[in-house]
């Protein structure tokens, strides 16, 4: 059956391996580098995290690297699951505001297990990672703003075809091959929002990158490939599913190649959901202000509808169910002046200061309030009213997180790496550069070691 | 109560007793993994089952008394799943799929012991993974869709046996399977008189209801058959 207007998979692997062929733009080289550094430096970040540990033992065998800065080895599936499942952890990894996905976990998955083995440069791993980022978020487009509305992780549902893709331009699958891989993928996708707030949500982007690599895997195999173009021509089949009542195929390949997605990633300044950001900017304005939490007798957070719907978590009693809660950001933000991970532990969620305040915060959605922009309404014992105004929240696209911020939350999580891993993630389109994620990181942990 | 449908699935899983009737069913489905694999080429009941016997035949890696008792008691729940989606599904995803996924885990946790708060995270790990396109059915693609679903269950019941957290409602949530996958769909309907309505024992292999072999012509090769149907 086939869907007027959605492109075939054949259209979309002649798109990728056609713009695969070219050099990256500029723009995009650097988008490609700062996201693929902001969330190898978050994986690294939840490396030694309970979850991650414990979610490498269960997975542990022979294999390759298992994942960042994780000790052991994984079958190539699961070190792919196992990455992107650290890259999301802890909620800190990054955004493309428009469809909300959080395209950099599940790639990294791919290219870090795919690439372990493939012939490739270090221009090829950027390119595949670049692509693996535009297609996901490109599908994320066509079946925006339904899908998401309805209650799927769109990370994990669009991831699975991003991660197809860099782990096929990896492993130098040609066109054939490729479109077998796009449509196995398509047939993998998954994520419930109801798993937000616990290790399901992660396990949705290392899914994705083990789903994948697996579909890449098997094309190259060439098993399940047999009259597949002839039952699933074209990609509306899944375009369906995702949005039954509203898509836009042609957002899939409209100007593929010429207008990137990938430049309007963004990158988190707290670890939590992004709606919420706004709304510990505004905190922590206050908090420099001099409003002392002691003194408050009520907040009224006036923000987007989508702060409840996403973060309306009110009494979280773990770091993990706290980043879906904005008012603990808030409580967070004003009492400490912050809101980095030790403000999103289960430790920050104990704290009587921050429980004390999250109950005196009021979430107020306007319909009009922009997604980036937060205003709290502090109201004080000595009847006084402080008013903490964000319009543009730090890491939105209107105010992205500079360079060297990038590197500084990069230091906060892996002490000592970040300069180093820059370097690296820069020169990887040199000649003389490292060739795997795995080689990166050995580079930066030399040159860490020599400093 | 609605709200409690995945909870009271995974008490089931973790130590509802097995009614005979279904443990005998459940044996000649084992028994007979070539005459079900046949039958789920016509029949999607049929193919949950078929999947969810694979699964749990590779995650056992054998067919012993107690085996077959789990396999009744991740085909119940699964079989609901199905049944209560059959009809409602929106957008075209495959509710056999998702049974079997619902199936596979159940199986795998109650072969592997998990208590029912544990099995209630195999549940959240596994209906998460639901997807496949229903027009693939009896294609190679759909093989390969409801392959996955099977091993993805098995997946599930390993890493909640490992401790990962999940939701409790991954079935009846506001943005669980159902309303997802099937708004207009009853999710309690999963859980409907489990324990005292043994469907497996109306699966068209069961004890004298089809031509399906009986115990005394047991075909040798399910273990290898259904290792090579997860491989």
């Amino acid at each position: 059956m086939t869907t007027p207007s959605a492109p075939s998979y054949e259209e979309i692997a002649e798109a990728v391996l056609d713009t695969a062929s070219r050099p990256l733009p500029e723009d995009v080289a650097a988008a490609a580098r700062r996201t693929l550094f902001n969330v190898l430096a978050v994986a690294l970040g939840a490396a030694e995290s309970l979850q991650v540990i414990r979610l490498a033992a269960a997975l542990a065998g022979s294999g390759i690297p298992a994942a960042p800065g994780v000790r052991g080895t994984a079958s190539p599936a699961d070190a792919a699951l196992l990455t992107g499942f650290a890259g999301h952890l802890d909620d800190f990894d990054d955004t493309h505001l428009v469809t909300v996905i959080h395209p950099g976990a599940s790639v990294l998955g791919a290219a870090w297990a795919a690439g372990w083995t493939a012939d490739a440069s270090g221009s090829d791993l950027l390119a595949a990672f670049a692509l693996g980022c535009e297609v996901q978020l490109r599908l994320g487009l066509a079946v925006s703003p339904e899908h998401y509305d309805r209650g799927w992780h769109i990370t994990g549902t669009c991831g699975v075809v991003g991660a197809a893709v860099t782990a096929a331009l990896l492993g130098a699958l040609d066109r054939g091959r490729i479109s077998a891989a796009l449509r196995l993928a398509s047939l993998q996708t998954l994520g419930h929002r109801e798993a937000f707030g616990t290790e399901v949500k992660p396990y949705h982007a290392g899914k994705a990158a083990a789903g994948g690599l697996l579909a890449a895997a098997e094309a190259a195999r060439g098993r399940f490939t047999a009259d597949a173009a002839a039952v699933l021509p074209d990609i509306g089949g899944l375009l369906r599913a995702l949005a039954p009542g509203d898509r836009s195929p042609g957002r899939l390949l409209g100007g593929f190649g010429t207008r990137w997605e990938l430049t309007d990633n963004t990158f988190k300044p707290y670890p939590c959901g992004i709606v919420a950001h706004p709304g510990i900017d505004a905190a922590v304005r206050a908090h420099e202000r001099g409003v002392a939490a002691a003194d408050v007798v009520r907040i009224r957070y006036r923000c987007h509808p989508l702060v409840p719907e996403l973060m309306g978590r009110l009494d979280p009693r773990t770091g993990l169910q706290a980043r879906f809660s904005a008012v603990h950001g808030v409580a967070a933000g004003l009492v400490r002046g912050t809101g980095g991970l030790a403000e999103f532990s289960d430790a920050a969620v104990a704290d009587p200061a921050l429980a004390g305040l999250r109950a005196r915060v009021e979430l107020c959605p306007e319909p009009r309030m922009p997604r980036d922009s937060a205003v709290l309404e502090i109201h004080t014992a000595g009847g006084g009213t402080v008013e903490s105004v964000v319009e543009h929240a730090r890491g939105s696209l209107l105010r992205p997180l500079t360079d060297e911020e990038l590197i500084a939350k990069a230091e906060a999580l892996a002490p000592g790496r970040a300069e180093p891993i820059w370097d690296a993630v820069t020169h990887l389109t040199r000649d003389d550069g490292p060739r795997t994620i795995q080689a990166l990181l050995e580079e930066s942990r030399r040159k860490a070691a020599a400093r | 109560m609605t709200t409690e449908t995945t909870a009271r699935v995974a008490d089931f899983v973790a130590g509802a007793p097995v009614a005979p009737a279904a443990v005998a069913a459940a044996t000649v489905l084992c028994e007979n993994l070539h005459e079900l694999e046949a039958a789920a080429g016509r029949d999607q009941r049929a193919a949950v089952a078929y999947w969810v016997a694979c699964a749990l035949l590779h995650h056992a890696g054998g067919d012993g008394p107690s085996v077959v008792e789990n396999l009744a008691v991740g085909l119940e729940p699964a079989l609901r799943v199905y049944d209560s989606l059959d009809g409602h599904i929106e957008g075209g995803w495959d509710p056999v799929c998702a049974a079997v996924l619902v199936g596979s885990a159940s199986a795998a946790a109650r072969h592997d012991g998990l208590d029912g708060e544990a099995a209630l995270r195999a549940l959240g790990i596994a209906v998460t993974q639901a997807s496949g396109l229903e027009t693939l059915s009896g294609t190679l693609l759909g093989t390969f869709q409801r392959r996955m679903a099977a091993r993805n269950g098995l997946e599930a019941a390993r890493l909640a046996g490992a401790g990962m957290t999940a939701p409790a409602t991954g079935l009846e949530g506001r943005r669980g399977l159902y309303a997802l996958m099937a708004p207009t769909a009853d999710p309690a309907a999963a859980a409907d008189r489990l324990g005292r309505r043994w469907l497996v024992t109306a699966l068209p292999t069961a004890p004298g209801r089809g031509p399906a072999a009986g115990r005394g012509e047991r075909r040798p090769g399910s273990l290898q058959h259904a290792t090579e149907a997860l491989a």
